[in-house]
């Protein structure tokens, strides 16, 4: 891209609406010219004016302490100090039902516009931090003093298309391990069904459990929870191939949640 | 760390925040908070429609902010507006991604009340004033044109389709607008 046609696009990008090629090509043209990143930063300047002249809304007034504990968490500060305090639920259907938020939060981010891969994958990353901090408000309050409770985003494989997902393995001593996968972007017809595999050291393997076409929504997401008899806590990553053998979807479980004793 | 609620920031605070915005300090998060969670908010619900969403794409944009905050340098424009810029690019890459997401009405800035709100900090109270006597440069034409671009993710050439203009006119008008704000809210930055 030469300057005359960056400087053709610099308003709109200032004002965040070129997309796709064209913008990943204006990036790159603003990080070697000066000029140019100069009138970038002017009128980017001036658009970053425009949403102050907004009426004032007035948010939630949790939404502050939400923010506080996010960013506490996502920072490594461990369990958040405002969380809210939960009933005791069903351990699984909340958890599950947490993993579908956050599972489906990170397929939609990953199938969307491709073509603007860098903020895709920026949009992605706060998602799975989001998706972290989600289970730890679940877990909070909840029975599960002792237990270690391990996640993982699923990321595809070129085979993989526009599949993902969020995975979670739950140790608790004197009880049944328990694996959750959460999955979208599946092709029912074709490729399922799909198997889902726990995996160790080089020779470690487990499966956890298959997904049939029947247990595809047509909206291509699925998911199921297994309690395996096997000891969970030496599994760290999760492999789902399709019927024909191929790695779909694949990730580490390496985000240790913490998870407090229950509340008084 | 303790960090003034008025005023606006002197660049080396700007960067003391974010260094402890790094850390996960409570104190610069609730700093950071009282001077942008309520535009980054305010722009949501105009994006995006509705308060769920407002309040999510808030927390988003500060788990960004979070995690570029090694990057953020002072030197290279304001925090305001790097904040501003995460969150605009979200709330667009959002409002585009999702299909069923309720559209806003058009935004016509000249609607913004004169009375602030009356919780607001005296550093955001200033912003919007300096916002609504930079817009308040502009022709009712050029306020709209910026709305429909910037509120609600409109290209020059979808702008021009639909208002029967040529698209080079529409980039022009853009950019003049542009520059106008900006020359007005440089003179603030002088005052």
């Amino acid at each position: 891209m030469n300057c005359a046609t960056a400087r053709d696009r610099l308003s709109e990008h200032a004002l965040g609406v070129v997309g796709g090629r064209e913008a990943d090509a204006l990036d790159r043209h603003l990080e070697w010219c000066a000029a140019c990143r100069k009138e970038a930063r002017d009128l980017g300047r001036a658009a970053a004016v425009l949403p102050y002249a907004l009426a004032p809304a007035e948010p939630s007034a949790e939404l502050e302490d939400r923010i506080v504990d996010a960013v506490r968490v996502a920072a490594g500060g461990g369990r958040p100090v405002a969380a809210p305090r939960r009933s005791r639920l069903a351990t699984v259907a909340v958890l599950a039902a947490a993993m579908a938020v956050s599972g489906l939060g990170w397929g939609a981010v990953m199938a969307g516009r491709a073509s603007r891969a860098e903020e895709s994958a920026e949009a992605a990353a706060v998602r799975s931090q989001r998706a972290i901090f989600r289970f730890s408000e679940v877990f909070d309050g909840l029975e599960f003093a002792d237990s270690d409770v391990q996640l993982g985003l699923l990321v595809p494989t070129e085979i993989g298309g526009g599949a993902s997902g969020t995975a979670a393995t739950v140790v608790v001593p004197g009880a049944n391990d328990t694996v959750l996968v959460v999955m979208s972007g599946l092709v029912a017809e074709g490729d399922a069904p799909y198997t889902v595999a726990l995996r160790g050291g080089p020779e470690d393997s487990l499966v956890v459990g298959v997904v049939p076409s029947a247990l595809i929504a047509t909206d291509g997401t699925a998911e199921f929870a297994a309690t395996p008899v096997d000891d969970l806590r030496r599994f760290d990553r999760v492999v789902v191939t399709n019927t024909h053998g191929d790695v779909v979807l694949r990730g580490a479980l390496e985000a240790r949640v913490p998870v407090p004793s229950p509340s008084p | 760390m303790q960090s003034r609620n008025t005023g606006p920031l002197l660049p080396t605070e700007e960067r003391q925040l974010m260094d402890a915005l790094l850390a996960g300090d409570e104190a610069a998060v609730r700093a950071l908070y009282a001077r942008f969670g309520r535009p980054v908010y305010a722009m949501g619900l105009r994006l995006l429609g509705t308060r769920e969403a407002a309040e999510e794409l808030t927390q988003d944009v500060f788990l960004t902010a979070w995690r570029k905050a090694a990057r953020f340098d002072p030197s290279r424009g304001r925090l305001s507006t790097w904040l501003m810029t995460i969150a605009h690019n979200l709330a667009v890459d959002r409002l585009r991604r999702e299909t069923g997401v309720t559209r806003p009405n058009l935004v016509l800035v000249d609607e913004v009340p004169d009375v602030p709100g009356a919780h607001d900090e005296e550093a955001l109270v200033m912003e919007r004033d300096a916002a609504v006597r930079a817009l308040s440069t502009l022709t009712d034409a050029e306020r709209r044109l910026l709305a429909r671009a910037y509120f609600r993710g409109m290209t020059a050439r979808e702008i021009a389709e639909s208002d029967g203009i040529p698209l080079g006119t529409v980039k022009t008008r853009l950019r003049a607008a542009l520059i106008k704000v900006r020359k007005a809210n440089e003179l603030k930055d002088l005052v």
